[in-house]
């Protein structure tokens, strides 16, 4: 079999194309495996359409400061870039330790940076800030979302009366949808 | 030998369908899905996760 003979060919190309579509196919349908940090982008972009910052926040553009250099940076921005939510566009920056971080509105700390976790919540202070978090204490340490992975998908729980204090105010869409919400 | 030739094309196939795959595909349609398809969407395994996020780490 040191050469393909032509049917032999034909046959290959048809399965190679065969499979090609199946798997542009599946790419749009449920249940395929997604990255996990580009599920976890989608899920921060929903969750800036069912959060309501107070009335006085007017700005434009709603800012999401990624704590860290994990991957997790590129992966949100192309996911976001171009993007707006409640007519305002999404803007993704590089959260600098110096950073004021009540000058955004949605904050991720990812696992990375957990010992920078409570020090950042602190410096929040209650501010209209949507604190989203991996680490396992991060609702108790004053985060409002906390996202982990069970049976190969990711969850969220929802510190509400933190939401509450920050005067974030969640749907319930949202709500009903966290696997747990801390009242 | 002739199954195993076969064998080999599918499975060669397969691979390529895989590989061939762009990272914006990936990223262009999750903003799309619903809360409840988000939850129900698979992720993958930390072994596979290097090598996707190498990936997506080029301009897309």
């Amino acid at each position: 079999m040191a050469h393909l003979r032509p049917y032999r060919l034909l046959v290959f190309s048809c399965v190679l194309v065969g499979a090609t579509t199946l798997d542009l196919r599946a790419a749009g349908a449920q249940g395929e495996r997604r990255d996990e940090y580009h599920v976890k982008a989608a899920f921060l972009y929903n969750f800036a359409k069912f959060i309501q910052w107070p009335e006085s926040d007017r700005s434009e553009m709603l800012v999401v400061g990624v704590v860290g250099h994990s991957p997790f940076n590129e992966v949100f921005e192309a996911v976001v870039t171009g993007k707006s939510v409640n007519g305002r566009v999404i803007v993704v920056r590089q959260f600098q330790s110096d950073d004021d971080p009540r000058a955004f509105n949605i904050i991720f700390i990812g696992v990375s940076e957990a010992r920078r976790t409570a020090d950042i919540l602190l410096r929040v202070g209650g501010a209209s800030v949507l604190t989203v978090g991996e680490t396992p204490h991060f609702l108790t340490e004053g985060g409002i979302v906390q996202f982990y992975v069970r049976e190969n998908r990711v969850r969220f729980d929802i510190n509400s009366a933190g939401a509450n204090q920050a005067g974030l105010r969640i749907s319930s869409q949202l709500l009903s949808l966290a696997k747990q919400v801390s009242e | 030998m002739r199954s195993s030739g076969w064998l080999a094309a599918v499975a060669m196939a397969v691979c390529l369908a895989f590989e061939g795959r762009p990272a914006s595909a990936q990223t262009a349609d999750l903003t799309e899905l619903a809360l409840e398809d988000l939850l129900n969407t698979e992720i993958t395994s930390v072994s596979c996760k290097e090598q996707t996020l190498s990936r997506t780490a080029a301009p897309v």
